[in-house]
């Protein structure tokens, strides 16, 4: 193994997304532990204007592959062209960004590899040897993994895990012509969720209703504390969404907007990380949750411990008492 | 005849009180109440509807594990699964992905399935790793964090929708035989009825060794598991309800000025 450390840009469109830079700023994060050498690949298609671009963003110096199957994502090729392209590399680290496409192709090239998969990785520790550290348990717990002995290791890097990496000067970019075979598999387009009338970024209340409401009605308990404050919106976990408690437009997380609210108050919400990652950068958070244990609590500045069918009638009374 | 394969994890209840097990290496197992991984629910379901859509349609429950994934098994199988089978691995729970999937894969690689699902992750270990392992194993293509699916009416093709972020899915059709990892939103899982319940205990769960795919490593290693340290100090408010929501008040008109008061 040669140390090096792989960095897969992902694109969107032709263009490199945002996430693509952290992850350059997490390989470089491994590099200043192990000194191994950054590379950036981009997959696309045509691959050089990529490569390009990610190497002027990064400063990383990038090997664009190319091939028309790669022009959108297709999970098969990506696979074909990799498990050819990496093994000449021989890295010991490969870093792919935790996204619904990140996630759909690591773990199958980790076998293709038969490489370590390493995903959702929120941070690394060096104590001897490098460990990355994964959320598990909804928050409630952390893991502390590693790859097996002298195996590649594919990385999947949760958003937010790291800082953009700031390029000193733009990195040289190069492409290589894959050779890769028919798939059965088909990328048919993409489309766009119709975005709701609200923008919950506006908002400077925000009163998200969690799954701990228990059911639809209570969601009354919420509407009316939310018509309480000033400039307010209600929010929701993804849970309740799915429930069909409330429409996709109040879903705040990683499938649903990023808030960051003067007060966000989390109601019944237990705090998984792809919720956490929407909220956390709110002024005041407030969470309220009958299990003191939930990870919620661990990004809360005040905490109550409650049953929000008690609780949430009491603070409703309250407040009207002061108006 | 259409063969469904779902895969299912039986996970500890969310909201468990987790405790470092022994060796610090998982959590302590013991005394925890279980049940279906929820995106495994999803699963059910969407081979539910499938088998009423086109009848001849035979659905297998698989879970690698310990005999108490049994009940597991049976939950599913009430919820409409035809038969369950149990990959016999004590440790089968806290086994790397990848060891996971090559032991469904050396199971399944005679079978002859046309449709594998997997959830999206499971809810205690939140990996999302096992069901594409699996595709790749047994050279399917593949489609994970599905919300969306359709079978076409000559079953040779499935088109699925992918979530992708910011409210974009991406379109994708795979020929079967396939793998799918199914996200939640997708469906509704029905409560299974009683009749079902009570038809499933009396399916007899093969039990069946644990064997991977040959020259297979395992993958990825858990060193320890340990309690988040918390970000920021929360401070807790303590006191009946109406003391708590005084207190409460107190901090957050002191934050701002947000209600308007009259
Ligand atoms: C790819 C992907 C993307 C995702 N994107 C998002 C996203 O954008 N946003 C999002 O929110 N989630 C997202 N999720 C889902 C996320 O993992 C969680 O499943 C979800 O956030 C859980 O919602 P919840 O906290 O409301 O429900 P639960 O996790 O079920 O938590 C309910 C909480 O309520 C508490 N409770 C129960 N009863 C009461 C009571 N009477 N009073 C007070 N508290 C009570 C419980 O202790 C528990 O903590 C995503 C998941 C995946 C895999």
């Amino acid at each position: 193994m040669s140390g090096k450390i792989i960095v897969i840009a992902e694109q969107f469109d032709g263009k490199i997304k945002p996430v693509s830079l952290e992850l350059a700023g997490f390989g470089k994060e491994i590099s200043q532990t192990t000194g191994g050498e950054l590379i950036g690949v981009a997959l696309g298609f045509p691959a050089l204007a990529l490569a390009r671009e990610f190497a002027r963003a990064s400063g990383l110096k990038v090997i664009g592959l190319e091939h028309p199957n790669l022009e959108t994502y297709n999970a098969d090729s990506f696979v074909q062209a990799l498990s050819k392209f990496i093994p000449g590399q021989n890295p010991d680290y490969i870093l792919i960004p935790h996204t619904a496409i990140g996630w759909d192709f690591a773990p199958r090239l980790a076998a293709a590899l038969n490489g370590s998969c390493l995903s959702v990785i929120t941070g690394l520790k060096m104590d001897g040897r490098l460990r990355f550290l994964r959320p598990i348990c909804s928050g409630k717990l952390m893991a502390e993994v590693e790859p097996a002995p002298d195996t590649v290791a594919v990385i999947t890097v949760n958003p937010g895990a790291a800082r953009a990496i700031k390029p000193d000067a733009p990195g040289q970019a190069e492409f290589v012509k894959m050779d890769l075979a028919e798939t059965a598999t088909k990328n048919l387009g993409y489309t766009e969720a119709k975005r709701g009338a609200l923008d919950l970024t506006k908002a400077e209340v925000i009163v998200a209703a969690g799954r701990g409401l228990g059911k639809v009605e209570n969601l009354e308990l919420v509407k009316t504390l939310a018509g309480l404050f000033d400039k307010s919106a209600i929010g929701a976990s993804r849970a309740v969404v799915d429930a069909g408690w409330l429409p996709y437009e109040h879903q705040v997380g990683q499938t649903g907007q990023t808030v960051h609210p003067k007060l966000y108050l989390a109601l019944g919400i237990s705090g998984a990380i792809q919720h956490l990652v929407g909220m956390t950068q709110s002024e005041l958070i407030v969470a309220v949750n009958t299990d003191p244990k939930a990870a919620i609590f661990n990004v809360a500045h005040l905490g109550v411990v409650q049953d929000l069918i008690k609780f949430l009638p009491a603070l409703i009374e309250k407040i009207k008492e002061i108006k | 005849m259409m063969k469904i394969l779902v895969c299912v994890r039986s996970v500890p209840l969310p909201e468990s009180s987790f405790r470092v097990n022994g060796a610090g290496n998982f959590y302590d197992q013991s005394e925890l109440n279980s049940q279906v991984n929820e995106y495994d629910l999803f699963s059910i379901e969407e081979a539910v509807r499938l088998k009423e859509r086109f009848k001849d349609v035979e659905i297998t429950v698989v879970s690698v594990g310990p005999q108490r994934v049994d009940l597991e098994i049976k939950k599913a199988l009430a919820q409409g699964a035809d038969q369950g089978a149990r990959i016999d691995d004590p440790q089968g729970l806290e086994k790397d992905s990848l060891s996971v999937a090559s032991l469904i894969a050396k199971w399944a690689s005679d079978k002859k399935f046309d449709l594998i699902f997997c959830g999206l992750m499971s809810q205690d270990l939140q990996r999302y790793q096992t069901g594409p392992m699996l595709a790749q194993l047994l050279s399917l293509p593949c489609a994970t964090t599905i919300v969306a699916m359709t079978v076409s009416d000559d079953r040779k093709k499935i088109i699925c929708e992918r979530e992708l972020e910011g409210g974009v899915r991406e379109k994708v059709e795979l020929l079967l035989p396939a793998l799918v990892s199914v996200q939640s939103g997708i469906n509704q899982p029905r409560y299974a009825s009683l009749s079902n319940v009570l038809k499933a205990r009396k399916i007899k769960i093969p039990v069946l060794p644990p064997e991977p795919m040959p020259g297979l490593k395992p993958g990825e290693k858990t060193g320890r598991i340990y309690l988040p340290e918390k970000r920021g100090k929360c401070e807790f408010l303590q006191g009946g309800p109406e003391q708590v929501a005084e207190a409460l008040l107190e901090k957050i008109r002191g934050k701002a000025n947000l209600f308007s008061e009259r």
